[in-house]
């Protein structure tokens, strides 16, 4: 996408025809990229609050404050007091500064960032299933696969370009199989659509590959060439066992045993088959149990490790696959590289000129679980780059009782509500206003241009980063450019060896380098776990049992709730609730309720409602509707007034810590 | 323009450098231009940029009306209009797009003129506008011109306009402007072979785009056939709004106020009739809540109520529609499942 300038504001977007990708195809939120930038709601200068009031304030004063208050609590209470959040809207570079400013400057592991809140499991699920932690495939690939299983995506809402490919795909020939709790617009295109209750899905999983063995579809030379045997034969005789035949899934998901036959069938006996998923899969307690289940039925099928096939998480945000890759994680060092292993702490020691033993060596918290060590005191000051927990986090009511504890930073381009709870809030620039590179879901890493100078006294995450190092006694973090830190990261990161700053910005790769890429010399991957050769040597089947929902409906909370987002909106709606275009298509929350439902309960379509669930209520309009079964209600979670997440429970996926926004309990009734 | 008879030049392409310094003196000459891997229409300074290998996607309806514009400030009570205009010389504009900007022309100029109504902002912009268009030798993916009648080659609406024979391009004056630009070259009249190798490019072009219907009448037979193939492309939209942003002859626009303190601005911006929100009622209803609704009144706009309000389609067969369609719904298909009975 190119920005139109004039006399310094970005006036307009060009679709780029030459992307191998967009092929020139935008969504709206990409035809009006362009109409929040200048917004008068933008922060210019820093501010402190002083008596319950922001005042404004110099980049010294600021930066002296934050550096000041974050060095006393390290002195006081140690390294483990301070939390990160760093941003899946910045670049590579920005995340790398920031995990090197917790880890280096500061030494500690608390780094994370909101891909714990939507592909945690799928890094954690797919890592031990295949020894990486990302889409397996390239988008373009989906327009050549003989059958495609989207599940938990809504793709031509919250993907709309990868949406339109597999409709496209459709239209060529290719089978579609649509696994949603609602009649999403795929749905209305698909050879089958199965409807599963929220938060089942590791039993239709499981009875997908009992069909599929029963019926002798699997792939069986390349379970005996590329599998750990063991772990193969122990996922089968689970899901071999009676309770997860088809008509017993049946009673715990709803799908009808025959339709859920036919639809594996289909899908197995159309290879090369691709599974897409995104939030419906892995925003479960059961998350890396979901995501481990979709890799076993694609191991089975042989539908690793080659061309239009694959198990393809579709990432949220411009960057989060980056941000992930960079170690915006408290678990991993940049490149998927554990920060446990005594190693590898030594090279990054080095690297960073600090004393290895000085360093945390233990895996540090996560971001719910450094909310709630906020807010029990655990946690004094925490530093939050581009993320807005005050909209995005489950149960909110608490998330802001912890929010209000520690000394807290926030660095954005508007004052969000997360912002509002701070000590102190830093002017951040936009995506228009800085120079690095973004990962994309594909895992292909490119170049982002500067088209206008910082607005006001804004400037770019990375220099705040490494000012609020230096001040800290901390050189580290300071850099010419970008171009310096990638190369860095080039140094120190296997995976992105040989993505250098000059092969990028050349016009051999105008639109990027998918890692892994080791070499100068090499061209980049396209698809991971060619010929079925895992990054981890075999691929690993895991045992996943069906477990219910820490929360389902009961007599007195009698619907099951679920979330997701809208193609108007991104995320919290900081940015696209101020386009004027996106949020006069939709301007506020609402309910989407089934017609019979609604009429049991005297609710008409646009009335007001009020839900209510254990930890919160909020009021909203309904939106009656066949797109979901009775029983089950969905609400989109951009509106900070309506926020879906005072509803949503924040109990966690013991693995990943992913917290379980699909499913809860509420109540509904006539406001 | 339209009482200008014209005549047609022949001119060594080794010419094209002093072409457009000619052109230069009428003022910013923009012209398609490689900018990264795609073409642009982008402000050029010499000949060498101008690049005619490819029809851009890229529309040069932003010139006149730009994606956001800020049309006037409101400061001590004050209203300043913010009219711009500059000398522009748009070089290497496709039939289309020729024929796109005449629809511009009555939308927001000639048609409302009559009731003492011009739109500054676009019209000032049109008036010091100087229009070389470049017939195409040969089309693109998506392209349908030859059914809607406006190319592959231009017959009016330009200054001037080129055809590519090899060796020589065929320069065609419609108006004093190019006459007087073109004169200041001495180019010998061109001979009529040149005038049939013209022709035999048209051809060329026209069996390459290989349209299979006309679109002539298409505004008597929609009537019957626009819900069906309304609601059946309708399925497939995932509202992004492209196919109008990028429509050379869609004009439809939103404002709003910005306050920036010390004043406020008034922005006016692409709007798209294939969102809900632009049908918004009072009450938050909307009056073409359905997209086959909205996609209907696309279709009726561009392929009935212009004809008859204006007496012009407002389709031109550009193709952009179609290439910048995320579900991959073809504009072309559509026409043509109208002239069929859906």
């Amino acid at each position: 996408m190119y920005l139109i300038v004039e006399g310094g504001e970005v006036i307009g977007v060009v679709p780029c025809e030459s992307h191998p990708v967009s092929e020139g195809k935008l969504c709206i939120k990409g035809w009006k990229a362009h109409e929040f930038i200048h917004s008068p709601d933008r922060l210019t200068k820093p501010l402190i609050k002083r008596g319950g009031r922001f005042v404004e304030a110099s980049w010294d004063e600021a930066l002296d404050l934050v550096a000041e208050r974050f060095t006393d609590i390290v002195d006081r209470h140690g390294p483990r007091a301070l939390g990160f959040f760093s941003s899946a809207r910045c670049t590579n570079e920005e995340n790398y500064v920031m995990q090197k400013l917790a880890r280096a400057a500061f030494k500690s592991n608390n780094i994370d960032h909101c891909a714990r809140l939507c592909h945690a499991s799928t890094v954690a699920g797919l890592m031990a299933a295949f020894g990486s932690g990302a889409m397996t495939n390239s988008i373009n690939e989906l327009l050549d696969a003989k059958s495609i299983l989207v599940t938990g995506s809504n793709t031509t809402e919250q993907h709309p370009i990868i949406g339109g490919k597999i409709l496209h795909a459709r239209k060529r020939g290719a089978k579609l199989i649509v696994i949603d709790p609602r009649e999403i617009q795929l749905a209305k295109h698909a050879d089958v659509h199965l409807r599963p209750l929220p938060g089942t899905d590791v039993a239709w999983l499981n009875s997908f590959i009992h069909v599929i063995l029963e019926e002798g579809l699997e792939d069986e030379k390349f379970i005996q060439d590329h599998l750990e045997s063991e772990s193969f034969q122990e996922m089968k005789k689970i899901v071999m066992s009676p309770r997860y035949s088809p008509e017993n899934t049946e009673k715990v998901t709803s799908i009808p045993a025959h339709d859920l036959r036919r639809a594996a069938i289909l899908f197995a006996s159309n290879r090369p088959g691709s599974v897409v998923y995104s939030m419906g899969i892995t925003q479960h307690v059961q998350g890396t149990d979901n995501v481990k289940s979709v890799a076993n039925l694609q191991m089975i099928i042989g539908n690793v490790g080659f061309y239009a096939t694959g198990v393809n998480p579709l990432r949220g945000q411009n960057n989060v696959q980056g941000a992930c890759d960079m170690g915006a994680l408290p678990s991993w060092f940049p490149g998927y590289q554990p920060v446990t292993d005594s190693s590898i702490q030594r090279k990054m020691a080095k690297a960073w000129g600090v004393r290895a033993e000085e360093m945390d060596s233990m895996v540090g918290l996560t971001i719910v679980e450094m909310v709630k060590a906020a807010g029990s005191g655990d946690i004094k000051g925490l530093y939050i780059i581009g993320e807005n927990p005050m909209v995005s986090d489950p149960n909110l009511n608490s998330t802001e009782e912890s929010l209000k504890e520690p000394f807290l930073v926030v660095q954005d381009i508007f004052m969000t509500p997360t912002a509002e709870l701070a000590d102190v809030v830093l002017p951040a620039a936009s995506f228009a206003e800085k120079e690095g590179t973004y990962t994309s879901t594909q895992r292909t890493v490119s170049r982002v241009r500067r088209a206008i100078e910082p607005l006001g006294d804004s400037k770019p995450d990375d220099w705040i980063i490494g000012q609020i190092a230096e001040r800290a006694w901390y050189e580290g973090c300071s850099y010419s450019s970008p171009a310096e830190i990638l190369d860095e990261i080039n140094r120190l990161v296997p995976i992105y060896a040989g993505i250098t700053w000059k092969r990028i910005d050349s016009a051999e790769f105008p639109f990027g380098i998918s890692w892994p890429c080791p070499t100068e010399e090499h061209p980049g991957t396209d698809y991971l776990h060619g010929g079925g050769n895992f990054s981890r040597g075999k691929g690993k089947c895991h045992v996943c049992e069906y477990v219910k929902p820490p929360e389902e409906p009961d007599t007195e909370y009698p619907f099951r709730l679920t979330t997701g987002r809208i193609a108007f909106h991104y995320h919290t709606g900081t940015m696209t609730r101020r386009s004027p275009t996106l949020d006069r298509e939709v301007r506020s929350a609402y309910i989407e309720i089934n017609p019979a439902d609604a009429s049991e309960l005297g609710i008409r379509h646009n009335g007001v409602v009020k839900v209510r669930s254990r930890r919160g209520e909020i009021t909203v309009r309904a939106e009656v509707s066949e797109t979901v079964p009775r029983g089950v209600v969905f609400i989109p979670w951009h509106f900070k007034e309506a926020a879906a997440n005072k509803l949503t429970n924040d109990t966690l996926d013991p693995d990943s810590k992913i917290p379980g926004f699909k499913v809860c309990a509420v109540k509904i009734e006539r406001a | 323009m339209t009482h200008f008879q014209g005549h047609t030049y022949a001119m060594k392409k080794e010419m094209f450098p002093d072409f457009v310094e000619a052109l230069k003196k009428e003022g910013m000459v923009v012209a398609p231009k490689s900018v990264g891997s795609d073409l642009l229409y982008m402000p050029i300074d010499n000949a060498s940029e101008v690049d005619f290998s490819r029809i851009p996607l890229d529309d040069p309806k932003m010139y006149v009306f730009p994606m956001t514009e800020k049309i006037f400030t409101l400061k001590d009570e004050k209203v300043v209009p913010l009219l711009k205009s500059m000398k522009l010389v748009l070089l290497g504009m496709r039939p289309c797009d020729v024929a796109a900007f005449q629809c511009l022309n009555r939308f927001f100029g000639d048609y409302v003129e009559e009731n003492g109504i011009r739109d500054p902002y676009v019209m000032d912009k049109m008036d010091d506008l100087t229009i070389v268009a470049f017939n195409c030798p040969h089309p693109k993916e998506h392209c349908f011109c030859s059914a809607m009648g406006t190319g592959p080659v231009a017959t009016s609406g330009f200054d001037l306009s080129l055809t590519d024979l090899g060796d020589n391009y065929l320069v065609e004056t419609r108006s004093e402007r190019g006459e007087k630009i073109i004169q200041k070259l001495f180019l010998p009249t061109a001979s009529s072979e040149e005038m049939v190798e013209r022709e035999e490019i048209r051809k060329r072009c026209e069996t390459e785009m290989n349209v299979d219907f006309n679109a002539e009448g298409i505004e008597k037979k929609i009537e019957k056939t626009v819900n069906a193939v309304a609601e059946k492309y309708a399925e497939k939209c995932i509202v992004c709004g492209g196919c109008n942003f990028y429509c050379p002859t869609c004009s439809c626009y939103n404002m709003s106020d910005v306050d920036r303190g010390t004043a406020v601005e008034r922005i006016r911006f692409w709007d798209s009739c294939m969102l809900r929100g632009f049908t918004w009622l009072a009450g938050g209803t909307f009056e073409r809540d359905a997209i086959g609704a909205r996609m209907k009144q696309r279709l009726m706009h561009k392929l009935s109520y212009t004809v008859v309000h204006y007496g012009t389609l407002s389709c031109t067969g550009c193709g952009r529609c179609s290439q910048v369609c995320p579900s991959y719904i073809f504009m072309e298909d559509m026409v043509r499942d109208i002239l069929r009975g859906g």
